[in-house]
């Protein structure tokens, strides 16, 4: 048969007729294999990278995943210690960032395409003129070096990020003499009194305070978090005593603490709890609080053997070079990296005095419009540098993949105005290498992406001094400006991503809102969603309230990272204002505007209903055994079979205990598994498409607890039985399977899940971007619109990992799922019921979500334990 | 009024007016098949039409932008779509129940006269409603993937889902609510050809009547399918809304999770299949001058009969809320005796019961359930109530299940609305065209009551 | 008889003929519309089966793997170890072509390939949806010979899809050979 299609087809050929009607329904599809394929690479198989993603000159290490040179998933990399092996959120969404259609893509003046000639021409009169070069914050040595240069050219330099070190540098400076950085080691903590810190994005610090805050079965100690803050942060969330307050009284807050806690008996129940830890205690405070409140608090942490100083990691950090300069006389300004025309509006005024203004930088922002000449620059996953970790580790940074869009890096420019000659970025940093570290290959480095025992040391006589502090008044209502916990500085506002990804105390998506409490609220007549006028002398902003229980009264939190002029079109779609334009206003005042805008916010109930939903209790309780959580895990009778069981049992815990709610594990989620973005009406509707969430539940005391939930991969699964077309089954691992294409959509499966965890395509959501899809996890079907998903327990990882087991025949390494390889405290376990998991869940507080509805799952909680100061008393 | 006069007044109570001959009646009942439209039914057609033609850009857009034009979300997963379904289906029950079980039963008297309106009611109905479950899936055109087939993916539907067995049931009553229907039909089709004036509607006519001539042979073998399509029809009266009632009473969802929900579904149905029916046949009776064959005495029966299904309706209310607090059961309690009647929507709760169980309380008396209005207006609200009866059902049960995190409300869209609409519409178009050219009162039966009543 | 003369008058005499054979056509067309697809689904020509890809080059398997006795492996390597088995790079054949052959018309577009550094268009013979998520590499550490699947590749001028690659012939091995590989997510994620 087949010899005779042959002939057939061979009569053909040498009739010339090369287009045929192919014999069958299949369109051709072609497969293009390499001409010259890397060593390193076989198609089909993962590799991953070392490198480091930076944020105001500090480095965080990470490891990426790159399918055929396409880089797809961050993960942290363990052997750096300022990731620890977790990320934050903003580190998952690094890889959105990379393929972001809104990226400069050419070499503008004035807005016009001009040659990079261009630039060499306005570098080199530069060269001669007064220039001056504005950076953001670095650690890099080579850039270091060449600044070095540049000011023996006479050139001038400086450093701005709104956000970076600089409060508490400042308040060291008071009470050390000058500005060291401090050094928290919370590892042999009994007692943290934190003064609006936010420990949930302090990746090292989180994972500490984890560990120490373990509970087995309540027999042993943990530490215990006070957390004295102004809006409700996630810190506030795990601390077992919170108190709100406006900013302003923070420091008199730590004055009273200093003083033995004064009158008020919380403060000195406290004080009297500091004082019992010793050593072992410890108080620390948010870098947004004023250099006072970290005057006050070195003083108050003096003798604990948690805190300690070096010198700033940062260059020149906490000198006059990090504030932002006078342009007077300038000829030639180079603006590196940074968006200073958003972050600081009065410098956005100063930038046109500069005869010549060149931008660098990844976006056509509101500093790329004011200025004369764009530079694209290369994001993080495209260069060749060097930084250092918050403690100095020295981190060398690797490209994943060729600039995208021909970028440049700061060091090249800075090169090109030194006059030098072209340098190839990776033979640069291996030339500098030996010099740098001595001790480490440079090879070895990126492979292993941070050099051990680099840490900046520890000043062993720096001790600081007691120095008189006077707290500022009061005021009516009091501003706190804070950085957005995804958003920053308004630098990653044009992520999606991140900019769906719902905040963990106001679920809010996609708006900016200005927090406050309900009486204040109440007070000004505002409710949720009202536009809300800020202003402090002759500046205002307006912005949507939101009301957040647990808020201090008479404060407003307003996140920075909205308004955006520029031409990032996924940063301008968000409501909201310039919070910049406020800066350093202490008291504004507040007025209702009659404009009222429908908040983007994902649970729409934030009261448990008295249901046993989110469990927890205290240590003292689950010691005596008197929190009975026995009733919350036993198995109910149940009509449905059992399921044929074969290979490993999967399953999961989650420690509500040590979870911070930072959102990590939602957006590894989401860049694992190709979970699309669906937009701020679709969300308002109640389609939001995140496979994981988690759930904040207020209580009428105003206390917050929150929980992860995600498909329980019930072993009775009530979806399983109602679908029509057994497109969501049970494997024999104990995996709730959801088989996309066989999916018709009939929802049937979400009415019955009691957990409502499963999401669906109510439209074609999935991007259609090609930049945006070489993002995409090769492993994971990208969903049509019509087919019902969720969380897979990452089956792709587990088959990989059961795939690689067999074809090396040995047993298999258990993979984690992207969300527990995220998590910063090891919350979220993942691994064999009878093997990792089998310790966790014969604790005493281990519960099932519903349990009353008899599903089985194989997630299970660890309930939430207070270790509350029996002193206070609620 | 003593059980006495009562009957006597039953007795002077005719099911037909008159003693019409078979000429007379045939002219009647047929010539409306052959008179010129009226400007009025011309702009009834138009109205109508345009609102098909409305439902039919709906659907295409549904179709091709997908299920989010609704304004389904999670947890709302089902919406209007499936409130619509669960409605037109069981207004498709008054049909079936008239015809095939008063047949059984041998209920002549209720049934002719007004049994091939409710079948042709029942048929329409369920068009509307077999729409829904298609238009509702995310992806359509896998429809096919709920009917057991050999597949060469080796698949098969799953039989432990309601929703296989709901794909059988509606598709089995519609195929035999056809056929009966049909077959009904024929004798006075066959009557049309023989008495239509021009000679290409006799032709029309011609070919569907089947060649039935009305001998005595075909009148046996007729007698035997229609009884036995009768008796076929009958359970299925009972099944199909007992097996829409598992879809919901299946799932472990506060509110659906009920083995009342079976019985209380097929007198729902039933119940709102007799409004509907009362909804249309009041009007059609005025249009067409037919006192004399749907008397007062017709109304009447459907009167009681809206009064017993109402009052079975009632019962499974306070049912529900009964068993919902003697569960014991947190999320039941919440639901019933919280969310629906002071909850958000607890406004459809209240005007459900309202029209479903207050109003229809009036029918107790002889004088309402004459009153032509009165008994128009009831039917409506009865309509309505038991639209919002499924909307409660739905819409409460799924935003409000267990973890509050989960709770969303819902809200229709305009293409929701302008389906739904799009379906009165389409039902009203079909039902004008079954007025207009079918004879819609079964002649050959009612000649053969006429001869049987009168000539007793 | 006056009734009987008019319906006579409605239809011609073979109308009853015509009826019967379109009630018979309309159960059969009814019929055939349910059989068909399920028949066609499974025809070679809607798997793709016995249906020989012209490529860029005429490459002859059966010269190289019968007659050269070049393993499967040396150039679909990636079986080994990968999901695909992959199509060796250009440089791959210029191991050999640049020694031997190098002159030949045939292998025009390989040097081409080699020279410019472009990939050569190879068309696609075994084409899976882009749900499914086989893995080579399992299955050859499981000791499946490629033959299995591909038929006798040293034997086709010009390859050709052998087996029909439908979920029911994956299942049909996976339940003799694999048991417990059954369930949906071992293809499907």
């Amino acid at each position: 048969m087949s010899s005779l299609k042959l002939s057939r087809r061979s009569l053909f050929k040498l009739a010339g007729a090369a287009s045929l009607a192919a014999c069958s329904s299949r369109p051709a599809r072609a497969i293009l294999p390499y001409a010259k394929q890397p060593p390193e690479l076989v198609p089909g198989i993962a590799s991953y990278y070392a490198t480091a993603l930076v944020e105001d000159g500090l480095a965080t290490g990470v490891i990426v995943e790159a399918h055929e040179g396409r880089p797809t998933k961050v993960e942290g990399n363990p052997d750096h210690p300022s990731s620890g092996g977790a990320t934050r959120a903003i580190e998952q969404a690094a890889v959105l960032g990379l393929y972001d259609p809104d990226r400069l893509q050419d070499i503008t003046e004035r807005g016009e395409p001009a040659p990079w000639q261009a630039i060499e021409r306005a570098l080199a009169i530069g060269r001669r003129g007064r220039t001056h070069v504005l950076l953001e914050p670095t650690s890099s040595p080579l850039v270091i070096e060449l600044i070095g240069r540049l000011r023996n050219a006479g050139t001038t330099v400086s450093f701005w990020s709104p956000f970076e070190k600089r409060e508490s540098l400042a308040g060291n400076a008071i009470v050390l003499g000058r500005p060291l950085q401090t050094r928290v080691d919370l590892t042999n903590a009994d007692v943290i009194v934190s003064l609006d810190g936010d420990l949930a994005f302090d990746l090292p610090r989180a994972r500490q305070l984890a560990d120490r805050r373990q509970v087995i079965d309540g027999t042993s100690p943990i530490a215990r978090l006070y957390q004295i803050e102004t809006c409700y942060s996630t810190t506030g969330i795990v601390a077992d005593h919170r108190r709100a307050v406006q900013p302003s009284e923070l420091a008199r807050t730590a004055s009273a603490l200093l003083a033995g806690g004064g009158d008020d008996p919380w403060l000195a129940a406290v004080a009297r709890d500091l004082k019992r830890a010793g050593d072992r205690g410890v108080v620390i405070a948010g870098e947004r609080a004023p250099a006072e409140l970290h005057a006050l608090v070195a003083q108050l942490s003096a003798g604990s053997r948690c805190v300690a100083y070096c010198e700033p990691v940062v260059f020149e950090a906490g000198t006059p070079s990090h504030e932002l300069p006078d342009l007077e006389g300038v000829d030639t300004l180079l603006v590196l990296g940074g968006n200073p025309a958003y972050t600081s509006p009065a410098f956005a005024a100063k930038l046109a005095a500069a005869q010549t203004s060149i931008y660098l930088g990844l976006y056509a922002n509101e500093t790329a419009q004011a200025c004369r000449f764009v530079v694209p620059a290369q994001h993080d996953l495209e260069r060749w540098d060097v930084a250092r970790g918050d403690d100095g580790t020295l981190t060398p940074i690797q490209p994943l993949i060729e600039p995208l869009f021909g970028g440049r890096s700061v060091a090249e420019m800075l090169h090109e105005l030194l006059g030098d000659r072209p340098i190839d970025a990776r033979d640069e940093l291996a030339a500098a290498w030996p010099k740098l570290v001595p001790a480490m290959r440079f090879e070895a480095a990126l492979a292993h992406g941070a050099v051990p025992n680099t840490a900046a040391p520890s000043i062993a006589d720096a001790k600081p001094s007691r120095v008189p502090i006077n707290a500022p008044a009061p005021v009516a209502i009091e501003l706190a400006l804070r950085p957005h916990p995804f958003l920053h500085d308004g630098r990653y506002s044009n992520n999606p991503w991140l900019q769906e990804l719902p905040e963990t105390v106001t679920k809010l998506v996609w708006d900016q809102g200005a927090q406050l409490s309900p009486a204040t609220a109440l007070a000004h007549g505002i409710a949720n969603g009202d536009v809300v006028e800020l202003s402090s002398f002759d500046r205002a902003i307006q912005v949507p309230a939101i009301i957040v229980p647990g808020h201090a009264e008479g404060a407003i939190t307003v996140p920075a990272g909205y308004g955006r002029k520029g031409a990032e079109r996924v940063a301008r779609e968000p409501f909201g204002a310039n919070a910049f334009e406020l800066a350093g206003a202490r008291e504004v005042r507040l007025t209702r505007t009659d404009r009222h805008i429908e908040l983007a916010v994902e649970m729409e109930s934030p009261l448990e209903h008295h249901r046993p939903v989110a469990l927890g209790g205290t240590l003292v309780e689950l010691r005596d055994g008197k929190l009975a959580l026995g009733k919350y895990r036993d198995a109910v009778p149940t009509l449905l079979t059992d399921m044929p069981r074969s290979g490993p049992q999967w399953a999961m815990q989650i420690d509500q205990t040590t979870c911070t709610g930072c959102a990590a594990c939602v957006m590894a989620c989401a860049a694992e598994n190709n979970t699309p973005v669906v937009g701020k009406d679709q969300v308002i509707r109640g389609r939001d498409m995140h496979w994981l969430r988690i759930d904040r539940y207020i209580d009428d005391g105003g206390a917050t607890v929150i929980q992860p939930m995600t498909c329980q991969h019930c072993e009775k699964a009530p979806c399983e039985y109602v679908c029509p077309v057994e497109a969501t089954t049970h494997s024999p691992e104990g995996l709730n399977e959801m088989t996309y294409n066989r999916c018709v959509g009939t929802r049937f499966c979400s009415n019955n899940c009691p957990y409502k965890v499963r999401r669906f395509n109510f439209f074609d959501f999935k991007s259609h971007d090609p930049l945006r899809q070489l993002g995409a996890n090769p492993n994971v079907t990208v969903r049509d619109r019509g087919v019902m998903e969720k969380c897979t327990y990452c089956v792709q990882r587990l088959r990989r990992a059961e795939i690689d087991a067999a074809v090396e025949h040995r047993a298999i390494t258990v993979p984690k799922t992207a969300c527990a390889q995220a998590c910063p405290t090891n919350a979220i376990i993942f691994g064999r019921l009878d093997v990792e998991i089998a310790e966790v869940r014969r604790r005493p507080h281990s519960y099932a979500e519903l349990h009353d509805q008899g599903t089985r799952p194989r997630t299970q909680y660890l309930a939430r334990i207070r270790n509350p100061n029996p002193e206070i008393i609620g | 009024m003593t059980a006495a006069s009562a009957a006597a007044e039953e007795a002077d109570d005719p099911i037909i007016i008159g003693n019409p001959t078979d000429e007379q009646l045939s002219d009647q009942l047929l010539s409306h098949t052959w008179r010129p439209m009226s400007r009025g039914w011309k702009l009834a057609f138009l109205i109508t039409g345009a609102g098909t033609l409305m439902l039919l850009a709906l659907i295409t857009l549904t179709v091709l932008r997908g299920i989010g034009m609704w304004g389904n979300n999670i947890p709302a997963a089902w919406g209007f779509g499936i409130i619509n379904f669960v409605w037109w289906i069981g207004i498709g029950h008054a049909g079936t129940f008239i015809s095939a079980i008063l047949l059984v039963l041998e209920q002549q008297q209720v049934r002719t006269s007004i049994n091939r309106f409710t079948e042709g009611m029942t048929l329409f109905a369920v068009v509307q409603a077999g729409m829904f479950p298609l238009l509702h899936l995310g992806r359509p055109w896998f429809a096919y993937w709920l009917f057991p087939y050999p597949a060469e993916m080796d698949t098969w539907p799953q039989v432990r889902s309601a929703l296989p067995w709901d794909a059988a049931a509606v598709t089995t009553y519609l195929s035999v609510s056809i056929m009966f229907w049909y077959l009904g039909l024929v004798p006075d089709l066959a009557g049309v050809r023989d008495r239509a004036p021009t000679l290409w509607r006799r032709r029309i006519y011609g070919l569907f009547a089947l060649g039935w001539s009305g001998s005595v042979q075909q009148w046996r073998h007729y007698k035997i399918a229609y009884l036995t399509l009768a008796g076929l029809a009958t359970p299925l009266v009972i099944s199909v809304h007992s097996i829409v009632s598992l879809d919901f009473a299946e799932a472990g969802l506060p509110g659906w999770h009920s083995t009342i929900f079976p019985p209380f579904f097929v007198a729902g149905a039933i119940f709102s299949g007799f409004a509907m029916v009362v909804t249309l046949i009041i009007p059609a009776r005025r249009v067409f001058k037919l006192h004399n064959v749907i008397t007062a005495r017709h109304l009447d029966m459907i009167a009681k009969m809206l009064l017993v299904t109402s009052s079975i309706i009632a019962y499974s209310y306070i049912c529900e809320l009964f068993l919902a607090w003697w569960s014991g059961n947190r999320y039941e309690m919440f639901e019933q005796l919280h969310e629906r009647p002071f909850g958000f929507y607890a406004v459809g709760f209240w005007i459900m019961i309202t029209c479903n169980c207050v109003i229809t309380q009036a029918l107790w008396s002889r004088r309402v359930r004459r009153n032509v209005v009165a008994l128009f207006v009831i039917a409506v609200l009865v309509n309505v109530g038991m639209w919002l009866e499924r909307f409660e059902i739905i819409v409460v049960s799924l935003t409000r299940d267990f973890l509050p995190s989960s709770w969303h409300q819902y809200a229709p869209t305009w293409v929701d609305i302008g389906i739904l609409t799009g379906t009165f519409c389409f039902f009203g178009l079909l039902f004008l065209a079954f007025l207009k050219w079918i004879p819609f009162v079964p002649v050959s039966e009612l000649k053969e009551l006429k001869h049987e009543e009168l000539g007793k | 008889m006056h009734t009987y003369a008019r319906v006579s008058a409605l239809f011609p005499p073979w109308s009853n003929t015509a009826t019967y054979v379109a009630l018979i056509a309309a159960v059969v067309l009814g019929a055939g519309a349910l059989v068909a697809p399920i028949m066609y689904a499974r025809s070679p020509y809607a798997r793709g089966q016995d249906d020989p890809v012209l490529q860029p080059i005429a490459f002859d398997h059966r010269h190289h793997v019968r007659d050269d006795g070049i393993a499967c492996l040396y150039c679909h390597e990636g079986a080994e170890r990968s999901a695909y088995a992959g199509i060796p790079p250009t440089e791959r054949c210029m191991g050999c072509h640049a020694q031997v052959w190098n002159d030949s018309a045939a292998i025009a577009p390989l040097l081409e390939s080699w020279r410019t550094g472009t990939p050569i268009r190879w068309q696609r013979v075994h084409s899976l949806p882009d749900f499914v998520y086989f893995d080579h590499s399992v299955h050859i550490a499981r000791h499946l010979d490629c033959s299995n699947c591909h038929g006798r590749v040293d034997e086709m001028a010009a390859v050709y899809q052998v087996a029909p690659l439908s979920m029911e012939w994956c299942l049909d091995c996976h339940r003799r050979l694999a048991p417990t590989r059954t369930s949906c997510s071992t293809c499907h994620r």
